[in-house]
């Protein structure tokens, strides 16, 4: 069971309403590579999570348009954190 | 042919003109140790080879930086490395030399080398040794590309060892902006990491002087 809260947001949620730039950049490989991603839906909001996220999201990739699952941790509206965890489909 | 020597020592340089010389279709033209004695000479003579000793890369690349199209892009550019060295082979193909040739040599070996490098029957990206490299050939013969005068300061900061987060404090914005543009420029300047823009930054700023 999971100690920390999580809500479901409407499927009609505005991604503006929750950050100021629904684009973002995933960092990997050490801090070398840079992916662009656009949210398109958030899907949950955390509360208290172990590792800090605050929002799941699915996310198209600028480059190729995939569609992807990703974790943020969003503060005053800015997404200071990503990760990429999965294909969303 | 006619071929120009780039040597930062005249002894570096030495064994090379003494093949040359004997050679009956090759033609050498000049010899220098400076970037700027490159570049005059590019630009006063006819030159087919560009033959640059691996003491030398810096200059050739900081010479080739001033060259203005078409006289840059008309000569080969060869390396000439004492030792086979992977090392040296990678700094040869990121700075866009043609190809790279090693070691004493005879005058035939370094004649045969030569013409094959010329006619493009071999290159240094096609070396084995190479082989397991990920290059990006001729990166630093390029200048990088900003959008604005906030994507420069911040290439200025990334060569300057700062970290995305730190980066965001000095330009006054957030890190999901700075993440965005670091994206932006490796999109915009064909490049894969952030390394590699960081550096091309901090190389597109060496003045012909600093090759010297």
């Amino acid at each position: 069971m999971a100690d920390f809260g999580l809500h479901s947001l409407p499927a009609d949620l505005s991604v503006d309403s929750v950050v100021d730039d629904a684009v973002f950049t995933d960092v990997t490989e050490s801090g070398e590579v840079y992916r662009t991603f656009r949210i398109i839906r958030f899907v949950y909001e955390f509360d208290a999570h172990p590792q800090g996220w605050t929002h799941l999201a699915v996310a198209v990739a600028e480059r190729n348009s995939h569609e992807v699952e990703v974790f943020l941790r969003i503060e005053n509206r800015v997404i200071e954190e990503s990760y990429v965890s999965a294909n969303a489909d | 042919m006619d071929i120009v020597i780039c040597s930062s020592t005249t002894e570096g340089s030495a064994h090379l003109e003494k093949m040359l010389v004997s050679i009956d279709d090759w033609n050498l033209v000049g010899r220098t140790q400076s970037a700027r004695g490159l570049v005059d000479l590019m630009n006063s003579e006819h030159v087919d080879v560009g033959l640059v000793t691996s003491d030398a890369l810096e200059i050739g690349l900081s010479a080739r930086r001033q060259l203005v199209q078409p006289t840059e892009g008309t000569a080969t550019w060869v390396a000439h490395l004492e030792h086979e060295s992977v090392l040296h082979m990678v700094k040869a193909a990121q700075f866009g030399f043609d190809d790279v040739i090693t070691g004493p040599a005879t005058a035939q070996s370094l004649e045969r080398d030569l013409a094959d490098i010329v006619s493009r029957r071999r290159s240094v990206v096609t070396n084995p040794a190479l082989s397991e490299v990920d290059l990006i050939p001729g990166l630093y013969s390029r200048i990088v590309e900003y959008r604005d005068d906030t994507d420069r300061d911040l290439c200025e900061l990334l060569g300057l060892g700062l970290e995305d987060r730190a980066a965001a404090f000095v330009l006054h914005t957030t890190i999901q902006d700075v993440r965005n543009r670091i994206a932006a420029l490796l999109e915009r300047n064909g490049l894969s990491t952030r390394t590699q823009l960081a550096t091309l930054h901090i190389r597109s700023h060496l003045s012909i002087e600093d090759g010297r």
